[in-house]
């Protein structure tokens, strides 16, 4: 059966077979472990179809990348190998901000594993990356792509719950400043209403 | 350690006072011979931040001539929306513009106090009051020191229009609230806005006074400029036949009527300023002629229908809806205010016409003809009545409960048969007015609706 190009369901499906090898440490981090830059490399020449290049973007402080993060990219190269990305040379120069600014934000509040255990994260790298590489899931418009990653975000669910917290932390605030404020002395009084 | 039901002395002087030095004139009211036994202490709180906010809203009250006309909302009004739906809990998700804004009412309010203060409201200001509840059951009324001075500047924007200014500085008693009521809070203390004049809230109930004279020589002495109250208290006074000179009498929280109005202008010289205020958002406008002038232009005020969410054109009748206020701790955005008038506008000044608090109430005669209750208000108007309430029971008598040192039973007995067409049973009863009374604020109330 031919595959429709974008479809996120099989992507997401792609994603979640991800070999456990890339589930491995940096190099950064342990001796032994995948060489991130190499693959990082492998991934621009795939896409770029471009073989013979031995320069790509990539950070220059790529020593504060932790190991979740790094872990992260390394499963996400795993889906770029996806026929849908390979020889796709327009999206190269979109790789640097998906890998080191989105995947960097969402990576704080995703532990690496979960980008193929869990089905909604598997999504959202899916629907991440296709946001990030300005490609349209297939069978989906602007408004729906935004809303169904807007809703997938973690960075997005964490920033809700951050209001919501501090939203709840304020009220008890409130309440408590009303209960101690109630009975003290207010202000002036100056007629009756 | 027992749990004391109303608010305890928690402050000091340099706290109640940041910016006063020289707090020899309250000490002077507080330590005064003739001195009530004051029970609490009070200050305005402000700091010089908070005081030149105040300066600003007075700019506000005395520049802005023109509010707004029938055709278009004031300009303000939808800044001020964007900010409430963005920093206030309450009105979030609940509309994008005014014209399809719900109405809030007081339970809203009761229920939810906390979810109106907005977020960029400092807590560190929160000041609560806790209202007696006198027209519905208890409310917090959660405010800061701004709002609350801001009393002074809108009193004296009332004021401009009668060519009356209040005279600053330390050695002049500026306001005096005066009661006369069994029991509340009574202070002495001090306006930084007015540059250290003597504010006063104190009760007339002989008990709070060493000896019974001391009360009368207490105002002479300090003469204040503007006496603050309500009827009652005002008619109260009155008995006492003090020898004052205020520059007026700023009369509120009851109807005042014309009878009362006419006795106190001609004791005390003065004019008795009929003020229109809720404890949600301070001042609204003073009585003339034409209707209620409304002087705050920060406030926008429509009519709406008493049931349901309807907006009601210029001149008809409905309840009072605000917008508005300078409360970072209750934003109103279509407050039910409860009370019911029609509006007008007058060269871009709003008049709240044949204003009635509360509930409006139908009365009936025995044969069943519907008595409008505004029509009693204005024939009862006439009479020197400090205050009074009205129950017509199932069987249509009507039983009716006067304050006045004057006005008899039988007086009034005549005047309701006249405006029930002769066509009722009166049980009429006139309270005298003592230095401690108890009254309600509820007018009209009925056993046939």
């Amino acid at each position: 059966m031919l595959m429709s190009k974008y479809d996120v369901f099989e992507l997401v499906t792609y994603l979640r077979k991800c070999p456990d090898t890339f589930f491995k440490p940096s190099d950064f981090f342990l001796e032994g472990g995948i060489h991130s830059i190499a693959l990082v490399y492998d991934t621009y020449r795939l896409v770029s179809n471009d073989f013979l290049r031995n320069e790509f973007e990539i950070p220059s402080n790529l020593g504060t990348i932790n190991d979740n993060h790094w872990r992260a990219i390394h499963i996400s190269t795993w889906l770029l190998s996806n026929p849908d990305f390979i020889n796709n040379p327009v999206i190269e120069d979109k790789l640097y901000n998906f890998w080191f600014v989105e995947l960097q934000q969402a990576s704080v509040y995703v532990k690496f594993n979960e980008w193929i255990n869990d089905d909604e994260r598997a999504e959202e790298m899916v629907r991440l990356l296709l946001y990030c590489c300005e490609i349209m899931p297939y069978g989906e418009n602007q408004d729906e792509a935004a809303d169904k990653l807007s809703s997938l975000s973690s960075v997005e669910r964490h920033k809700v719950l951050k209001q919501s917290y501090e939203a709840h932390e304020r009220i008890m605030q409130i309440k408590r400043e009303m209960e101690e404020q109630k009975a003290r002395e207010a202000a002036n009084t100056y007629g009756r209403e | 350690m027992a749990v004391s039901s109303g608010p305890q002395i928690a402050l000091t002087d340099e706290e109640r006072f940041p910016l006063l030095d020289d707090l020899s004139f309250l000490n002077a009211l507080r330590q005064d011979v003739f001195a009530p036994k004051f029970n609490f202490k009070s200050g305005d709180r402000l700091n010089t931040a908070q005081l030149s906010k105040v300066h600003f809203h007075k700019k506000k009250y005395y520049n802005e001539k023109i509010f707004w006309n029938e055709e278009q909302a004031p300009v303000w009004v939808n800044d001020y929306l964007k900010w409430c739906l963005k920093t206030v809990p309450f009105y979030q998700n609940k509309g994008n513009d005014l014209d399809s804004f719900p109405t809030i009412s007081r339970e809203d309010i009761r229920n939810f106090p906390h979810l109106f203060v907005s977020n960029e409201a400092n807590l560190e200001e929160l000041l609560v009051y806790h209202t007696s509840g006198s027209t519905g059951p208890k409310l917090d009324v959660l405010f800061d020191a701004v709002s609350q001075a801001s009393w002074l500047p809108q009193i004296e924007s009332v004021l401009q229009d009668f060519n009356i200014t209040i005279t600053e500085g330390k050695n002049t008693t500026a306001i005096a609230l005066i009661c006369a009521q069994e029991k509340t809070l009574t202070y002495a203390s001090l306006s930084t806005y007015l540059e250290g004049a003597g504010i006063l809230k104190i009760n007339l109930n002989p008990s709070e006074w060493n000896q019974p004279d001391h009360a009368v020589k207490y105002l002479e002495k300090y003469n204040p400029q503007i006496l603050t109250g309500d009827p009652i208290a005002f008619m109260a006074l009155l008995d006492l036949k003090p020898q004052l000179t205020p520059k007026a009498l700023i009369s509120s929280a009851m109807k005042l009527t014309t009878g009362t109005k006419n006795k106190l202008e001609i004791y005390f010289k003065c004019p008795v300023i009929d003020l229109y205020s809720l404890t949600e958002c301070r001042n609204i406008g003073y009585a003339t002629e034409m209707g209620h002038k409304v002087i705050r232009p920060d406030l926008y005020l429509e009519v709406f229908d008493e049931h349901k969410d309807v907006r009601l054109p210029y001149g008809e009748r409905g309840e009072l809806v605000v917008t508005g206020g300078n409360n970072p701790f209750l934003p109103l955005i279509r407050y039910r205010t409860g009370d019911f008038c029609s509006l007008k506008i007058e060269n871009g000044v709003p008049f709240l016409v044949d204003l009635e608090a509360r509930n409006p109430v139908v009365f009936y005669t025995k044969s069943n003809v519907k008595i409008n209750n505004i029509d009693i208000s204005n024939r009862l108007s006439e009479l020197p009545l400090a205050g009074f309430k009205m129950h017509q029971r199932k069987d249509r008598g009507i039983e009716f409960l006067g304050y006045s040192n004057e006005v008899t039973a039988k007086e009034i007995t005549e005047v309701l048969k006249t405006i029930f067409k002769n066509d009722i049973d009166v049980l009429a009863d006139i309270q005298k007015i003592s230095q401690n009374n108890t009254v309600e604020k509820t007018l009209y109330s009925s056993e046939l609706i």
